[in-house]
């Protein structure tokens, strides 16, 4: 005998499956209309940076410049403090923990046209992407509510507290989880690199190659990525200065790499409230 | 949702990538909902193939207010309630809400593969009232809120709510052999 619940969950679950050849048929359809019915519309007008960013799939590795950073403040974690370190690898862990706010500045492929200024607090985080000197987009996210508004400078455009669905709700988790960087940095081998001097600052890095770093939803099997992370830390001040990666792997027969770099750290900042309002200009259109 | 945002406003700007994902990510979801309100998998098969259609004429000028799933699962439900009277008017279903057995007959380009418990769910489905079937499908199989269904339904939210019990203890008869109970 089935209770309502059971037949509720019946109903919700039961699966449907398509014959792949008959899918790919309708697929076909669908685009062949859609390429039909904007066919006139100006190539100029499309906007070039998201569809870099979603269709690229090795873009996605810089994408994840976020998560890596997490990532690799945690693997600080679990690095000896042997004696003849200048860092307390350990403090670098709970300093980095403490900060109220971080500001930092990411670029993938080395470009010095193309940048982002990211500013992390405990609940809110701002990115704003520049090119070329001027803002492009800026990314506005609330942790507590959940919620993701955008302003596109380029199109003088804007969407405001969309709802962050699960997969995101997770990814923004993960994040600024803790315990997830400590669980994903347990199993991550690394080396270390010795000391360096990074804009007359002495710093002490280490490197690890594991693509598993990376987290999940990779565009292709972790063991099919070679990554090179490596992270550089202030022997004076135990926070770290810099963070670069680069990833290589074959994608659909395609090569691709990424190389990516996050610098500019302002560690233990209070970030002003108003950094994170959304304030629209009057010309823009909800998109 | 903020993928589906971004989807929608790159299919806005001519992007056949964003109509590639959309369609991925919500094909079988759709075929689900439509053979349980269609009963048929033909018909669902043409009113999914239909909606996408439609959705591409209206991308240049759509704009998302609500969730996206919910506003493609409205137009497979639309389109299935149109499709079901047209054939009704045609004949092609018996006086107890049957189709034709030769109707009904699976064709040798199949696209929609059921499973067997989705088989049993849609038995038991096409037995109970069209607009009970449509709550219960909207809402467990789409994902929408009562409120959404009521404003598709046109009726207010309360007689949305009791469509749905209703209808869901009758399934619940339906598959546990039982003889139906709810007289609305």
């Amino acid at each position: 005998m089935r209770s309502l619940k059971d037949i509720r969950s019946k109903i919700a679950k039961a699966k449907v499956h398509t014959d792949n050849r008959a899918n790919q048929g309708i697929l076909e359809d669908v685009l062949e209309r859609f390429a039909r019915t904007h066919s006139n519309r100006p190539v100029g007008s499309r906007p070039d940076i998201w569809r870099i960013a979603m269709r690229n799939p090795m873009a996605r590795l810089a994408v994840a410049a976020a998560i890596i950073t997490a990532i690799v403040l945690g693997v600080v974690l679990f690095i000896d403090t042997g004696a003849t370190s200048g860092v307390v690898w350990a403090e670098v862990a709970q300093k980095v923990q403490a900060s109220p706010g971080v500001i930092y500045r990411s670029r993938s492929n080395r470009s010095d046209t193309k940048y982002s200024m990211h500013y992390l607090s405990p609940t809110q985080n701002r990115q704003d992407v520049y090119e070329n000197g001027e803002i492009t987009i800026s990314n506005f996210v609330d942790l507590e509510a959940m919620t993701g508004s955008s302003l596109i400078h380029m199109h003088k455009g804007y969407w405001r507290d969309v709802p962050l669905d699960e997969q995101n709700a997770h990814h923004h988790d993960q994040m600024i989880d803790p315990k997830w960087i400590v669980q994903s940095i347990l199993s991550h081998e690394h080396t270390k690199l010795g000391s360096k001097t990074i804009e007359g600052v002495l710093c002490e890095g280490l490197e690890t190659t594991d693509p598993a770093v990376l987290g999940r939803d990779l565009p292709v099997p972790a063991d099919q990525i070679e990554l090179h992370l490596q992270l550089w830390v202030s022997v004076e001040t135990n926070y770290p200065v810099l963070c670069e990666g680069n990833a290589a792997a074959t994608i659909e027969g395609e090569a691709h790499s990424s190389e990516w770099v996050l610098d500019e750290y302002q560690w233990d900042v209070e970030l002003d409230p108003s950094l994170f309002e959304l304030n629209i200009p009057a010309n823009y259109r909800e998109i | 949702m903020l993928e589906d945002k971004f989807l929608v406003w790159r299919l806005r700007q001519g992007d056949a990538g964003a109509m590639r994902r959309i369609y991925e990510k919500y094909h079988e979801d759709l075929l689900r909902l439509a053979v349980s309100l269609a009963g048929q998998p033909a018909t669902a098969e043409d009113v999914v193939h239909d909606v996408f259609a439609s959705f591409i004429e209206q991308a240049r000028q759509f704009r998302l207010t609500g969730s996206l799933k919910a506003y493609l699962a409205t137009a497979v439900a639309h389109r299935t309630r149109n499709v079901r009277r047209t054939e009704i008017r045609q004949g092609r279903w018996t006086q107890d809400g049957q189709r034709s057995t030769a109707e009904g007959t699976a064709r040798p380009d199949r696209w929609l593969i059921c499973s067997e418990e989705l088989k049993q769910v849609v038995g038991a489905l096409a037995q109970v009232p069209d607009e009970q079937r449509e709550v219960l499908t909207l809402r467990l199989q789409a994902g929408m809120k009562f409120r959404e269904i009521a404003r598709f339904q046109e009726v207010p939210i309360k007689t949305a709510l009791s469509r749905y019990r209703c209808g869901l203890t009758k399934v619940r008869s339906l598959i546990n052999g039982e003889v139906p109970k709810c007289d609305h």
